[in-house]
């Protein structure tokens, strides 16, 4: 942007335009080029490690059975004759790039029955089954498999047999399968135009494409305007002159405006979420179609049952820092909650508001008693009112 | 009849700081109205709460009525001034001056277009989405909302002394000790209102992005930038998407601290190159209200001290000074560094391997190879468009220069401090989890940005004098560059 506004700068650019666009034009080709070639010759691995689940990131959850130093083994089955081993996928990879699956596993006699299983981040509580060779290790391509779509959440194996000896789950593995060029491309065309609405987590960063894109908009701009500004300057030897960097500013400009275009496709896009959302409500109407609509419909009642005066209220919570709470005293306001409690306080005192929200392992109510009562710890009060979301108390006088 | 109490509330402000700074110049500079505009809407709305806040603790009602009639007389003084001193004039408003026609002014109109269109979504989401973000209904929001629905100035305190209290007249927050200017300011506009409503709530942070936008571009085109290089550098800044994210979602601190503090700079880096005594009065204005925006809010508005400096030493000293910084930093090093307490403040520890302070906490230092997350977060994700290569070229090509001019080596010295303060956050101090979870690390990032971009303009736009509207006297200080 050097000396942009020199009126010397004018002649410049559209003297310098045939260069300066074939420069643009072959910038672009090059820069396809470059990464194609990069994901071509085994860059993918680099840019999409393969995930690895071994001993300690195996869980058993049906069966008996202990972590030893070669994995995980299954010594007895559960009460429906299978061994489950499984593990969370952290990355939360997706099934369409991460569909190489592998698997070692040491003991399985003849006539055993393995399985893999998964859950995807979309259903986190629908398993998914898929029968597997019995062999102790093996690979397959989970291209053609129905539901192994979106993003895995976690994946492991089932084992049905004797079980007269212990099996062993050394490991299983997620790779991404070679990815042909017109894979890329289309790979490329469909993660730049990936949606991703509003989230608690926007006000934190702006992706602008999926966390683990291959071809991360931003990246792939520097590079095309990188690769077109050497291309220029081979075709026009930089020179001291007013103007000179005018064309390299012009390239910088026209990427940056590339990624505002695609960002201002995000934000038309949510706007539209949000007017469909909110648009002719009122805010109580707003707040019942917000993400946590029900839970302030809940919190409605529980308003209606607090005194009209502002009232101390204790928000306990198996989660005292986490959303829902939070959310219950911000709805709850003006009353002069909080809600830093995982059990019933002890300081709370005639006319406090106890307000539990559900689930609260070791916390009770005692209804003959009236009073709610956990390990140590009593609390007479009056139950207000009670909903699947929570309950609220006022707490008695001695 | 809501509406028209909130658009008092929000316009007597506006308009009382833009004629303040507007009066402040005698002559009509070139950028002279947005930059009043843009600086008038922070130092008004600043003072709004502050005589809020004022009212308050004289016994008076929390009532939005007083500090704006008082702002209103404060305006109509300062209208006065600007008009006797010529500064009335909107001739220098007109960007079609300064500008051929043809395809520079094509290109002007089409980036506004496209500047409103942006702040039109961005203003339908303000005004459509309730209260979003986190921090917002778990600490700012919730004080903004309590003092709104009870109309009463209640103090917030810590969760023990809130349990021990009998009276139920206080109140509380996880972060109840934080600065409370920006539940302040989303509180304003409510009180016009006459009840909490959140979108009413959120419309400062609209006209923060307006007035940013506005008070850089006054500040570019008055370092000597044409219309069209000014505005391009707006669209840059406004188009960022953590910043318009901030816009959008409503109700953190950190937009505020970023406009605050980079309009800050804009002005001290003017003070450097010109001398003009109303450019770091503004600068030195807004530095101070950084730590009333938000606690590290102090540490940036310190970093400006390194750069006033610099400008007030002759140059024949600044070898001087450079040895004299490189002397006290070794025998800082070598004496273990240093410890005492401020009375009443709290005690100060700043060693090589403990930094404490007592508005910000303690941070243990020790090393974190988060490069990873950091270089994602600014040159990867679609975060910062192009913002991190920009700076990197900034870097290479202002390097160089940098002791050829006074303000130059300022500049370099707030960029260098603020990038140097932000390396040693996010790599020392248990905050590395921040750019790791990938929670603040944008956020903070967002407090400096439109300080760099600023920084930026002023190595790459060549420096041209700076052209007024009128013949200008010669006392102004607006020409002494």
């Amino acid at each position: 942007m050097a000396q942009m506004n020199s009126p010397a700068n004018r002649a410049g650019p559209l003297g310098g335009l045939l260069p300066w666009l074939i420069a643009a034009v072959l910038g672009a080709v090059l820069t396809a080029l470059a990464v194609l070639l990069f994901y071509r010759t085994g860059g993918l691995l680099t840019a999409a490690p393969p995930v690895q689940l071994t001993g300690t990131e195996l869980q058993l959850t049906s069966g008996q059975g202990e972590l030893t130093p070669n994995g995980l083994e299954i010594r007895q089955p559960g009460p429906d004759g299978r061994g489950v081993v499984q593990g969370l996928v952290q990355r939360m990879v997706q099934a369409k790039l991460f569909r190489r699956l592998s698997w070692r596993v040491e003991g399985l006699e003849p006539g055993s029955e393995l399985q893999l299983i998964w859950v995807t981040l979309a259903e986190p509580r629908t398993l998914r089954e898929r029968r597997l060779p019995s062999v102790s290790e093996g690979t397959i391509d989970l291209a053609t498999e129905p539901h192994w779509q979106g993003r895995i959440a976690a994946i492991g194996l089932t084992v049905r047999g004797a079980f007269s000896s212990p099996v062993t789950v050394r490991q299983l593995e997620l790779r991404p399968a070679p990815l042909t060029v017109g894979e890329l491309g289309r790979w490329a065309v469909d993660e730049w135009c990936v949606f991703e609405d509003w989230s608690q987590r926007s006000i934190n960063y702006a992706s602008g494409a999926p966390l683990d894109a291959l071809f991360p908009p931003v990246l792939i701009v520097a590079l095309w305007i990188g690769l077109s500004a050497t291309l220029y300057a081979g075709f026009n030897l930089p020179r001291r002159r007013p103007g000179a960097l005018l064309p390299y500013a012009a390239l910088f400009l026209l990427g940056w405006l590339l990624l505002d275009l695609r960002w201002q496709w995000e934000l038309r896009e949510r706007l539209e979420r949000t007017v469909e959302r909110f648009a002719g409500k009122d805010m109580t109407e707003r707040r019942l179609a917000d993400l946590d609509g029900e839970f302030y419909r809940f919190l409605l009642e529980v308003r209606r049952r607090l005194p009209e005066k502002p009232a101390r209220l204790f928000i306990v919570s198996q989660d005292p820092a986490g959303f829902l709470a939070g959310r219950a005293r911000y709805h709850l306001l003006p009353h002069n909650g909080y809600m830093g409690f995982s059990q019933p306080p002890e300081a709370a005192r005639a006319n406090d508001y106890v307000l539990i929200l559900s689930p609260l392992p070791g916390v009770r109510y005692d209804r003959q008693g009236q009073a709610l009562a956990w390990e140590n710890g009593r609390l007479s009060v009056d139950l207000r009112y009670a909903a699947p979301p929570g309950a609220l108390f006022q707490v008695r006088g001695n | 009849m809501e509406g028209w109490r909130v658009a008092l509330a929000l316009g007597v402000p506006w308009l009382t700081g833009t004629l303040g700074v507007r009066a402040l110049w005698r002559n009509a500079p070139v950028g002279g109205w947005p930059l009043a505009l843009g600086y008038g809407y922070f130092l008004g709305l600043l003072a709004a709460i502050l005589l809020l806040r004022a009212q308050v603790a004289a016994g008076g009602p929390l009532d939005w009525t007083g500090p704006t009639l008082a702002l209103a007389v404060l305006g109509l003084a300062g209208g006065a001034l600007a008009r006797r001193r010529g500064g009335l004039s909107v001739s220098c408003w007109n960007p079609w001056r300064a500008m051929p026609g043809g395809i520079e002014r094509g290109l002007f109109i089409l980036l506004l277009a496209w500047l409103g269109w942006r702040l039109f979504l961005l203003a339908q989401e303000v005004w459509l989405r309730p209260l979003y973000p986190w921090d917002a209904w778990t600490t700012w929001g919730v004080r903004a909302r309590v003092w709104s629905e009870l109309h009463q100035w209640v103090p917030f305190v810590d969760p023990q002394h809130w349990l021990a209290d009998a009276s139920g007249s206080v109140y509380t927050v996880h972060a109840w000790e934080y600065p409370d200017a920006v539940s302040l300011l989303a509180l304003w506009p409510t009180l016009a209102f006459g009840a909490w409503h959140e979108p009413v709530a959120h419309l400062p942070w609209l006209g923060a992005g307006v007035a940013l936008g506005l008070g850089f571009y006054g500040q570019a085109r008055l370092w000597g930038a044409s219309p069209l290089a000014a505005l391009i550098f707006v669209w840059l800044l406004l188009s960022l998407p953590v910043l318009d994210t901030h816009i959008a979602l409503a109700g953190y601190a950190d937009l505020w601290l970023a406009a605050v503090f980079g309009l800050a700079v804009c002005a001290l880096l003017q003070w450097a190159r010109t001398g003009d005594r109303w450019q770091g009065v503004l600068a030195l204005l807004l530095a101070l209200a950084c730590p009333w925006i938000k606690r590290e809010g102090l540490v940036w508005a310190l970093l400006l001290i390194p750069a006033v400096a610099v400008v007030w030493t002759p140059r024949r000293y600044w070898l001087w000074l450079a040895g004299g910084f490189l002397l006290a930093l070794t025998l800082w090093w070598m004496t273990g560094g240093v410890a005492f307490t401020v009375t009443g403040w709290g005690e100060v520890r700043l060693t090589p391997e403990v930094i404490q302070l007592p508005a910000l906490g303690r941070f243990e230092l020790h090393y974190h190879d988060i490069w990873e997350p950091v270089v994602r977060n600014l040159l990867i994700l679609g975060n910062w468009h192009l913002l991190g290569y920009l700076l990197l070229a900034a870097l290479l090509a202002g390097l160089p220069r940098t002791l050829a001019e006074p303000w130059r080596l300022a500049g370099m010295i707030v960029m260098g401090s603020g990038l140097l303060m932000l390396f040693v956050l996010f790599f020392f101090t248990e905050a590395y989890l921040w750019a790791v979870e990938y929670t603040s690390i944008n956020r903070v990032f967002l407090q400096f940005a439109p300080a760099l971009l600023f920084w930026v303009l002023t190595v790459s736009v060549s420096y041209n004098p700076v052209v007024s509207s009128r013949q200008p006297p010669a006392d102004a200080p607006a020409q002494n560059g």
